[in-house]
């Protein structure tokens, strides 16, 4: 039961990693592969403070929240000024910084070691620890962190958005400040990863430097893909597709070596299968609303 | 009568080519004024640097007065200069109303905050979708508001851009090339509207290679050729005069 439990309390963490890119990538067209850098700075911020200031539940997001918010505004403003695949290439930059980091600054994060022994939250008394308990506090941060872009997505401010993945130059000519744009939806995505950063640092109770690399950065774009950009739903699907598909695979009787090797190789071909044959992912933007 | 747009000397290389060479204009307010000239004069040129796309060697342009070089596009609409382009910008993926109403500016549901926290923001929006109907029935395409902007007839969609540069409510419309490729009766049309604009307050300064079409429509004509103006005036004394006769000859 647990393992099922612990399967599903993944997925909503994984929601909300990949509705928050989906928001970069998907509405505003800004391909990142810097989102596990976020996601990890949640997750270390959060550990950090919760082992050596005190266990405050909503104060310790708010400060991951505010850092990856800083963090994301310093990499988007100078990257934002470029375009494509050399935007790609200054994320995925600052990815490896953050790696860097987290495995090299030993005295603060311990390095490869890690950090175990990350206190559970607390909330309003009670403290979140069985996997139940968490599957409804991950499960009610991931309904609030789609009602909250979905909101976003829909206002008028989604439609500059989507305006400036269009035609950056047409968006400019009705005069919308594009660079505006594109720095705060870059801050707004980058907040939320690292709220999914701190619900799995708190979940999982240990935290080291392999969780959050560019593959898991590449990972959460996979999700984004396969489910499909520019629709929140294809963000919720992708990662209970992405993230069921491999546990078949273990009761298939593989050997959990081989059974990781498999999984890469699965997602790989995945996303090439999907690149020829469906490049909107499993629901497109206009998966519930094609119209004309 | 003011003088609503003013260029100043104002010159752009592009590798040595002078693509804008030393040129001087000014345009009135509530005139319609066209910009004629063969192809690669550098009309579009020109409208890159009005509206900021583009940065000039040299020079000056005033807008109501102000001086407006060296900033962004956004800030160049913002003030009141719509334009449309040449190749046609559009959303094609989503609706012909959402086009227009993604064009209104300063809206309340475009800030981040006002998303979640203004309370007038459903109403700015529904504001937004009338005045947005009320374009489109100017233009003709009321009926055409829920399809796609792709499932629309080139004409229409030059119709659209218009849509989009009124919800903008500028007082300067640029516009590149507006009745190019259109049927006779589609320009009768656009021409019917734009005197309608002339009507309401607007000033139109629009670019056309085609001498003749722009004789009937313009109150001034200014004639460049290579990036230099060679004429400027009343359209039935440009129509005589032998440089312009000669640019267009060659």
């Amino acid at each position: 039961m647990n393992y099922i439990l612990h399967i599903f309390i993944l997925i909503c963490i994984y929601i909300i990693l990949s509705i928050s890119l989906n928001l970069i990538s998907g509405y505003a067209g800004l391909i990142s592969v810097a989102h596990a850098a976020f996601y990890g700075i949640g997750a270390y911020v959060v550990a950090l403070l919760a082992l050596n200031l005190g266990n405050y539940f909503l104060l310790n997001i708010l400060c991951a929240i505010i850092l990856a918010g800083i963090l994301g505004a310093i990499i988007a403003i100078p990257s934002l000024r470029i375009h494509d695949d050399y935007f790609v290439i200054a994320t995925f930059g600052f990815q490896i910084i953050v790696f860097g980091v987290m495995n090299n600054w030993v005295s603060l994060t311990k390095g490869p070691l890690g950090i175990p022994g990350i206190p559970q939250p607390a909330l309003f008394g009670i403290t979140i620890s069985s996997h139940l308990q968490f599957l409804i506090f991950t499960g009610i941060f991931a309904i609030l962190t789609f009602l909250f872009t979905k909101r976003l997505v829909n206002s008028p401010f989604g439609r500059v958005l989507k305006a400036i993945r269009e035609d950056e130059i047409f968006a400019l000519a009705l005069g919308k400040n594009v660079i505006k744009y594109k720095i705060l939806v870059f801050i707004i995505g980058a907040s939320i990863a690292s709220v999914a950063g701190c619900l799995y640092a708190w979940y999982i109770t240990f935290i080291d430097p392999t969780s959050f690399t560019v593959q898991e950065s590449i990972f959460i774009l996979s999700i984004v893909i396969i489910g499909g950009t520019g629709n929140l739903w294809g963000s919720v699907l992708g990662a209970v597709v992405l993230l069921t598909i491999p546990e078949i695979l273990r009761f298939l009787g593989m050997p959990n070596a081989i059974a990781a090797n498999v999984r890469q190789i699965l997602y790989g071909s995945l996303l090439v299968l999907f690149m020829l044959y469906r490049p909107q992912g499993l629901l497109g933007e206009f998966a519930f609303k094609r119209k004309g | 009568m003011s003088t609503i747009l003013e260029g100043k000397n104002l010159s752009l290389n592009f590798d040595g080519i002078k693509a804008v060479d030393d040129l001087t204009f000014s345009i009135e307010e509530n005139k319609i004024v066209s910009l004629i000239g063969p192809n690669g004069s550098g009309k579009t040129t020109l409208f890159n640097i009005i509206t900021g796309f583009l940065e000039p060697d040299n020079g000056e342009v005033y807008f109501k007065g102000k001086p407006i070089l060296e900033k962004p596009p956004h800030y160049m609409a913002n003030l009141g200069i719509g334009r449309t382009f040449q190749n046609l910008r559009l959303l094609q993926k989503i609706t012909v109303l959402d086009n227009v109403l993604l064009a209104f500016k300063n809206q309340i549901g475009e800030t981040f905050l006002g998303v979640y926290l203004s309370p007038k923001n459903k109403k700015e929006q529904e504001v937004n979708k009338k005045k947005a109907f009320s374009l489109l029935e100017f233009v003709g395409l009321s009926d055409k508001a829920q399809d796609l902007a792709e499932n629309l007839s080139y004409g229409q969609q030059k119709l659209l851009t218009l849509a989009c540069c009124l919800a903008m409510d500028a007082d300067l419309l640029l516009l590149d090339e507006p009745v190019a490729g259109l049927s006779p009766a589609m320009i009768d049309k656009m021409f019917g509207m734009m005197k309608e604009l002339k009507k309401q307050g607007k000033t139109i300064f629009f670019i056309e290679h085609n001498l003749k079409v722009v004789m009937e429509i313009s109150d001034k004509v200014i004639v460049i050729d290579e990036g230099k103006k060679i004429a400027e005036g009343d359209p039935a004394i440009i129509r005589e005069d032998p440089k312009v006769i000669e640019a267009y000859l060659e």
